[in-house]
């Protein structure tokens, strides 16, 4: 550049040809290859498989209790599509957001690849080692050992997990192999498997366990039912097995079919459920006013059936006295073929949800007890005794499957202080999430796409989850990780097969026609085609209801300290949060709000202007 | 800048440009256009040897072809149906076994340093007496060959619906059985599809009438 040149300033047309000029050097350089692409194929091609084609397979959905039937489209060894399986007595094909999201939670880079101690990466062996050594030194010295879980409707995993707690009791125990060195498997003295449910239904167990003699949770015969009262169920969207319902609530609502069937749903709740905008009559109540409903109804329920009428006092009726006539008479006349379904977390009010039930004959009908959902096992105050005894200082070693408490239970802060006090925690959850981060062990459990399981979500219905491919990682079955802590070393598929043929299989009910006998072998292959099969019901006698077990005296209001209740709930995608990190449930718009991607509080129009002092400037457009 | 110094650079562009141009007009093509791409596989496989010599029939190895999108690379398990006992050429074989007889010993079972490289990712070691034997605590491992024809994402081709119709492999993938490597013969613009599916329309495959459609769903979907 000549000293004299000033500042060159560059003209529009100069400017034009140097990018003119640049953008054709980029188009020359930019003519290289794409990038290498690698092309693998199988070492030993499967029969019947061809490269590019999918496959489907009859899997059992793990995204929660629900335990739906799935079919996977797999394509070239990977799973890359879940949808219900049609042939499924109670999903009947459906499949719900978090299910069909669970592919995508598959391949989540975020999942542990192996085992942490200390938050280590370490080998299998070395992880299996020291847990037994641990193992031992507790049964030496004594000490408390829990196992804290979500329902597990896995009847492998159940047998496994009271296997290792309580020794080998159970004759299908017998098919256990014994140990390396002949022993048997003894368990522990003072060992407790506590079940609690990020999205409790304990109130209903434990009403049934004050009604009827034992803590079940009913199966409920949304198909079989004409009139079906939801005292705050959000049946259709998160509560219990949404899926099921769904199939069951369609079956009930088809006007234009041959019979026309339209069943009539009464929804009491008090936000803006998926459920309360599909059902014919909805009336906006407090949480603590479902108890003066269900009162009410009770009351004319009973004034019909004749008899302690009187005795059921209540007052203040928060929907219109009229309009409580109309739907006792409704469900009155539909007798037999009625349902109230409450998803209180009280348990007085969800024993006087059975009393009605009781007045209008529903159960046996609509409400089954003899084939009772495992899908909520979860009880509330042995999780609280379980968390007196961890303050205490009297547990010696906790195992976490399937939930984190850091997470779902209040006062986080003080219980991560008690956790820290165990002398042995080991999870099982697939990530380091806020308990396992406190955990001396993860041994994270494979992804129910990735092994073999099986799942009773309804005492009867029982299926085979199979797995989808091989472990993305160096993950490891939960019955896998106890069976090699029992010194009984056997894979996820040994001990499915063999907890099926000792206990489930005995329990096939034969064909009635020609009584063939079925073999074991074809009974499993069967169920795996299928998905799913149907054995007897293996449950405890549930006794009648017990009339004298009510408390019908009215407790007085307690005293609202504030303008506002505060109603929490599951949303539908990402329900109890376990399924958080998942984006396409954060993608997904909520059913009702239409939100996405956001935490949000819903307050009324007018309680929003109120607060803000001025009109709002939009309107509801609901 | 001065204007002669950008004038400088502007001509020592235009120069470089009808250089590229004069000497390699052949291989100039848009960015994502892959024509003429032929790299170097892990094992030197000839497809010369195997579909032109041999005459062995395309759909053999790549039998999903006729019912999948794929055409699929064949599973190591059909290589093995030959090479089980094929170790190395014929020559060689036979070199060997002159050898051999000259030096009045028995022959040799000797491998091609190709095939070699498939046994050893196989996991197979060749004894002299029983064959190809596993090498014990190997797991095989599939090869990683090289993909050389590569379609967008945004596209869905299906090789069915074209070996189903008569269409030869050639008429895509070029004379294959001349190649020792494979190389892209077209270019898989959205041109070159549509101009076969549009002629095919008009003059048939093979003697029968078909019906290629153009629609953009067709591929699109």
């Amino acid at each position: 550049m000549s000293g004299d040149d000033q500042k060159h300033n560059w003209s529009r047309r100069e400017f034009l040809e140097a990018s003119g000029f640049g953008l054709f050097l980029a188009a020359t350089a930019g003519c290289g290859r794409a990038p290498v692409h690698n092309a693998f194929s199988y070492i030993e091609q499967p029969e019947g498989s061809v490269p590019g084609r999918a496959s489907h397979y009859a899997s059992i959905c793990g995204a929660c209790p629900a335990a739906c039937g799935l079919l996977v489209k797999n394509r070239d060894g990977r799973p890359i599509k879940l949808e219900g399986n049609p042939r499924h007595p109670l999903s009947q094909g459906g499949l719900c957001a978090a299910g069909q999201a669970a592919v995508l939670g598959l391949y989540d880079s975020q999942r542990l690849a192996g085992p942490l101690a200390a938050g280590k990466p370490v080998a299998w062996e070395r992880v299996d080692g020291e847990i037994r050594a641990q193992l031992d030194d507790i049964r030496a010295r004594g000490g408390g050992i829990r196992f804290l879980s979500e329902s597990l409707t896995s009847p492998t995993t159940r047998a496994i997990i009271r296997r290792f707690l309580e020794g080998e009791t159970a004759p299908s125990d017998a098919a256990a192999q014994p140990a390396k060195d002949g022993s048997h498997w003894k368990g522990f003295r003072d060992a407790l498997h506590v079940v609690y449910d990020p999205l409790s239904s304990s109130a209903i167990l434990d009403a049934y366990q004050q009604t009827h003699g034992a803590r079940v949770l009913p199966q409920y015969r949304l198909d079989q039912a004409d009139v079906i009262v939801s005292l705050d169920a959000d049946f259709l969207g998160t509560w219990i097995s949404p899926v099921a319902f769904t199939a069951g609530y369609q079956r009930g609502r088809v006007p234009e079919g041959r019979p026309a069937q339209m069943s009539y749903h009464v929804q009491f709740e008090s936000r803006m459920s998926l459920t309360g905008s599909n059902a014919d009559e909805r009336f906006l109540v407090l949480p603590d006013e479902l108890g003066p409903v269900l009162r009410q109804l009770a009351a004319r329920l009973a004034r019909n059936r004749g008899g302690a009428a009187t005795a059921i006092p209540s007052h203040n009726p928060p929907v219109p006295a009229a309009a409580l006539d109309r739907l006792a008479e409704r469900l009155w006349q539909a007798r037999g073929r009625s349902l109230v379904l409450c998803g209180s977390q009280d348990v007085e009010v969800q024993a006087l949800a059975n009393f009605v039930n009781d007045l209008l004959g529903a159960y046996g009908a609509t409400i089954l007890l003899d084939q009772p959902s495992y899908a909520r096992q979860g009880d509330d105050r042995q999780l609280a005794s379980l968390l007196e005894e961890v303050r205490a200082g009297k547990v010696a070693a906790l195992f976490i499957a399937g939930v984190n408490p850091l997470y779902d239970l209040p006062q986080a802060a003080e219980l991560k202080g008690d956790l820290q006090r165990i002398p042995l925690v080991v999870s099982f959850a697939d990530r380091v999430d806020e308990t396992a981060a406190l955990a001396h062990y993860v041994c994270p459990a494979s992804h129910f796409l990735e092994s073999w399981g099986d799942a009773e979500p309804v005492a009867g219905v029982v299926g085979v989850a199979q797995p989808a491919l091989r472990p993305l990682g160096n993950t490891r079955p939960l019955v896998e990780s106890l069976a090699a802590w029992m010194n009984q070393p056997q894979t996820a598929y040994e001990l499915v097969r063999q907890h099926w043929e000792g206990v489930i299989y005995p329990r096939r009910e034969e064909d009635g026609k020609d009584k063939k006998e079925t073999s074991f072998e074809s009974f499993w292959n069967e169920t795996l085609e299928r998905g799913y099969a149907e054995v007897k019901a293996d449950v405890p006698a549930v006794k009648e209801f017990d009339r004298e077990s009510l408390r019908l005296d009215e407790k007085p209001p307690q005293q609202a300290a504030g303008d506002f209740t505060l109603v929490l709930y599951p949303s539908v995608a990402l329900l109890d949060g376990r399924h958080a990190l998942n984006p396409w449930l954060q993608e997904l718009p909520d059913p009702v709000t239409k939100v996405t991607w956001d935490n949000y509080a819903c307050l009324s129009p007018a309680a929003a202007s109120a607060a803000t002092e001025k009109p709002l400037a939009w309107s509801c457009p609901y | 800048m001065s204007r002669r110094v950008t004038t400088a650079i502007l001509l020592v562009g235009v120069a470089f440009a009808i250089l590229t141009l004069l000497f390699g007009a052949g291989s100039i093509h848009l960015p994502a256009n892959q024509q003429d791409y032929e790299p170097a596989q892990p094992i030197v496989f000839s497809h010369r040897l195997h579909a032109g010599e041999l005459n062995m029939a395309c759909l053999y190895c790549h039998g999903a072809a006729e019912e999948s999108r794929h055409a699929g690379i064949p599973a190591a398990s059909t290589c093995m149906n030959c090479h089980r006992l094929v170790t190395a050429p014929i020559a060689s074989v036979q070199a060997e076994e002159k050898l051999a007889q000259a030096e009045q010993r028995p022959p040799r079972r000797i491998v091609s340093p190709q095939l070699q490289k498939f046994y050893d990712a196989l996991g197979l070691t060749l004894d002299e007496k029983q064959g190809l034997v596993p090498v014990p605590e190997q797991q095989p491992r599939p090869v990683p060959w090289i993909k050389v024809y590569n379609l967008p994402d945004f596209v869905y081709f299906d090789h069915r619906a074209h070996v189903r119709v008569g269409v030869t492999c050639q008429e895509c993938h070029g004379p294959v059985e001349t190649m020792e490597r494979i190389r892209q013969v077209g270019d898989l613009s959205m041109g070159w599809c549509v101009n076969c599916h549009r002629t095919s329309n008009q003059q048939g495959v093979g003697g029968t009438r078909v019906y290629a459609s153009t629609d953009c769903v067709t591929c699109h979907h």
